[in-house]
């Protein structure tokens, strides 16, 4: 049995630690660490993999959205007449 | 002896869980808070032209000279998302906001509240207005999200635009985090993956939202990272 309690107290300390944390921060630290993050450059991209929504509701919508928008980048029937 | 046998197998079984639950986005990590979303000038001035903006989202397609870019199917978007539940809510804005065309924000067009061309902004974070008629890159496909879902009525406390660094790329990507009811938090990349459980390819750098910035990087040994010059 204290055996067993040793093994759960070893386990839980530093959970309890980490819970336990808030560790104050002074202004001059506050803003060091801001002008560290402001000179972090977000450069990465990623190419978009082709998988589509869970939700078909959400898949017809996007369907529906990109036609809107194909149809919106065509000219107009006035547009074309005029050429 | 019983209840040892039983630790082991709740260890063994939820050892896998664990693992990878353990790179889940640390959404109630207080002492990660760093500071007032108004620290950092460049999000400050990207949350105040954004509340600028606000109401020329909205003004296609009633006004037809208002209705740049995307802005048009952002408003069928939007009308169409009012029907879906929370899940499929994020879903549309998810994939919506990923079809958008990539445009290198290292030269930054920005709009005035009239939306008039203001000027440019060298690697800034751009608004909703600027993104639906501009592009962006990853951190404005974030940005794009976060301001989507505040006016689905996501709450500002359970979204965070995140950088995180990407190991497969070896750089600083960023992320929207989404946190749901039932305490998960949902990563939403530009891949278009949402990775519902975290994500071993990503250390979580910083995040910040309409209120707050908080700094992750007590959490590893920061000069593992590259710095902002290599």
């Amino acid at each position: 049995m204290k055996k067993l309690a040793v093994m759960l107290a070893t386990l839980l300390l530093p959970v309890a630690g980490f819970a336990d944390g808030t560790v104050a921060v002074s202004s001059l630290e506050v803003k060091e660490r801001i002008r560290s993050i402001e000179q972090i450059n977000v450069t990465a991209e990623k190419e978009p993999a082709d998988i589509a929504p869970e939700s078909q509701r959400v898949a017809d919508i996007l369907r529906e959205l990109d036609e809107a928008e194909d149809k919106a980048e065509q000219p107009s029937a006035d547009e074309r007449h005029s050429d | 002896m019983f209840l040892l046998r039983s630790l082991g197998l709740v260890l063994l079984f939820g050892a896998p869980t664990l693992a990878v639950a353990a790179n889940a986005y640390p959404f109630s990590a207080a002492e990660d808070y760093l500071a007032p979303a108004d620290a950092l000038d460049g999000w400050a001035n990207t949350l105040a032209r954004h509340n600028a903006q606000q109401s020329d989202l909205y003004r296609c397609p009633q006004e037809r000279k208002a209705c740049r870019g995307r802005l048009r199917s952002f408003n069928k978007a939007m009308i169409r998302a009012a029907a879906l539940s929370a899940d499929e809510q994020i879903e549309l804005v998810h994939f919506y906001v990923n079809r958008t065309d990539y445009d290198d924000d290292r030269v930054q067009r920005v709009y005035d509240e009239h939306g008039k061309r203001a000027g440019v902004i060298r690697n800034h974070w751009s608004t909703l207005y600027d993104f639906l008629v501009d592009g962006g890159d990853c951190e404005d496909f974030a940005t794009a999200k976060y301001f989507m879902l505040r006016d689905l009525g996501f709450a500002a406390q359970d979204l965070r635009v995140v950088v995180v660094y990407e190991r497969k790329l070896r750089g600083y990507h960023a992320i929207l985090a989404v946190r749901r009811a039932d305490g998960t938090v949902w990563l939403l990349d530009s891949d278009n993956f949402i990775r519902r459980r975290g994500h071993r390819g990503y250390r979580y750098v910083y995040a910040m939202n309409e209120t707050s910035i908080w700094d992750h990087r007590a959490d590893f040994e920061p000069s593992s990272l590259p710095t902002a010059e290599q």
